[in-house]
């Protein structure tokens, strides 16, 4: 046994509780000074704590307390089935709010999710650009000129904020043809959505500045766009990054 | 004896009530606080009584306080950073090397802790880490075996054996400053 060994033990020796070590510790002692040294100060602080009344009185009126409270805890074992009755109402309302907050959030962030899974697309390079473009004023007229009906009448220029173009994607979005227009700067996109202000779900400030908000881990800034139009920015960059790259200037 | 009219409740008044002044005492030692200590003790008797039919009758029941006691104060407590010396809960533990160069391990003398005074001794106690503290609380305080300390503490017996040398070798330390400050004599010194 060497002495940091024994230094872990030297408490159980001085208990008498080192079992079958017994016979190595004192040999151990028997050749070494400063670890009998040690066990003695041990020795001394043990005893020390075991003679002295360290015992702290609990104060006045602590046990009364104590019972009270078991009391009225084994008394409220004794009412249980009624508060258990007021509970379970309780909890099913409780559980039907919760419900009905889930299914509105849900219908919330269900009129993004078309936005968001061709966000995704982009991301991956899987969405199909239907018309590859790197000025806007090109992309435009390409919208203005294609048969279907939708937004956007114009394209939003990024470039002073470091994003290129990509092109337009026309997807089909439930009761809508989308146009959406998708920007890159290397390592960040941003997709961009022409919407009904009708159908947004979103209340929009009467002033016309932007709301930034998240869906599923998505980051979007919707502006308002005249009267019908509401312009939506997706982006999967940081929200603090994303909000200092548009939240200057309105978009457009 | 209070007024339970289940069996349960009339078992858990005689077996555990007895031990509220140990109880509390260990609480003080673990707090260092009275007004925490009464609350954790508080905290201590109601879990109890819910978790009575846990408790298997002929055994040490203030061992088995003591178990639910550590085991609300690590709660409570540990996370709280007005408790005094807060440690983290994974903390190793101070090496003993570090103890040795700190305090009397080069003092060829051995103290005479005999002059030193009960207040003094909870005031040392006090200024341990809760890891150091606890240990002591339960094993030379409270008398618990090894085996019920490292119940109550939720670890090995080897770490009880460890633990409680360098808690004792700590307070030793401390007392020591204690008793240099207040000029109390060493052994050698006259």
């Amino acid at each position: 046994m060497t002495c940091a060994e024994y230094r872990e033990w030297v408490a159980a020796d001085v208990d008498g509780v080192v079992g079958s070590e017994a016979e190595t510790v004192r040999h151990h002692l028997a050749t070494c000074a400063a670890c009998t040294r040690l066990r003695e100060r041990q020795v001394a602080v043990r005893n020390l704590l075991r003679s002295r009344s360290l015992q702290q009185p609990a104060p006045l009126g602590l046990r009364t307390r104590v019972v009270a409270q078991l009391e009225e805890e084994s008394q409220s074992r004794h009412g249980a089935p009624k508060r258990w009755l007021w509970a379970r109402w309780v909890g099913l309302a409780l559980l039907g709010a919760t419900a009905a907050a889930v299914m509105i959030l849900w219908n919330r962030d269900g009129s993004f999710a078309p936005l968001i899974e061709s966000y995704d697309l982009a991301s991956r390079g899987a969405l199909q650009i239907t018309f590859p473009a790197s000025e806007p004023a090109e992309l435009e007229a390409y919208y203005h000129k294609s048969p279907e009906q939708g937004f956007p009448e114009h394209v939003i220029d990024l470039s002073s904020k470091g994003f290129r173009l990509v092109g337009g994607a026309l997807r089909d979005f439930p009761k809508r043809k989308a146009r959406l227009t998708v920007y890159s700067d290397g390592q960040n996109m941003i997709v961009c959505d022409y919407q009904f202000a009708a159908a947004f779900p979103l209340a929009l400030p009467a002033s016309g500045g932007p709301i930034f908000f998240s869906r599923r881990g998505v980051n979007f800034c919707a502006t308002r766009m005249g009267r019908n139009e509401v312009c939506v920015l997706a982006t999967r960059m940081p929200m603090d990054l994303f909000r200092t790259l548009v939240g200057g200037p309105e978009p457009g | 004896m209070p007024n339970w009219e289940s069996g349960d409740s009339s078992a858990f008044a005689s077996e555990a009530l007895p031990h509220l002044d140990r109880i509390y005492s260990a609480a003080f030692h673990l707090c260092g606080d009275s007004d925490r200590a009464s609350d954790l003790v508080q905290e201590t008797y109601l879990r109890a009584f819910r978790f009575f039919h846990q408790f298997e009758p002929g055994t040490n029941c203030r061992a088995w306080l003591l178990t639910i006691l550590h085991n609300a104060f690590r709660n409570q407590y540990r996370a709280d950073k007005r408790s005094p010396n807060p440690v983290d809960i994974e903390d190793p533990g101070v090496p003993f090397e570090a103890l040795e160069a700190s305090g009397s391990g080069n003092d060829p003398e051995t103290l005479v802790l005999s002059e030193i005074l009960d207040q003094e001794i909870v005031a040392a106690l006090a200024e341990l880490p809760e890891e150091f503290r606890s240990v002591i609380a339960l094993i030379d305080l409270q008398e618990l075996t090894y085996e019920e300390g490292a119940r109550a503490l939720g670890c090995p017996i080897g770490t009880v054996r460890s633990r409680l040398s360098r808690a004792r070798h700590l307070l030793e330390q401390k007392l020591a400053r204690y008793a240099r400050e207040r000029g109390y004599r060493l052994k050698g010194s006259g």
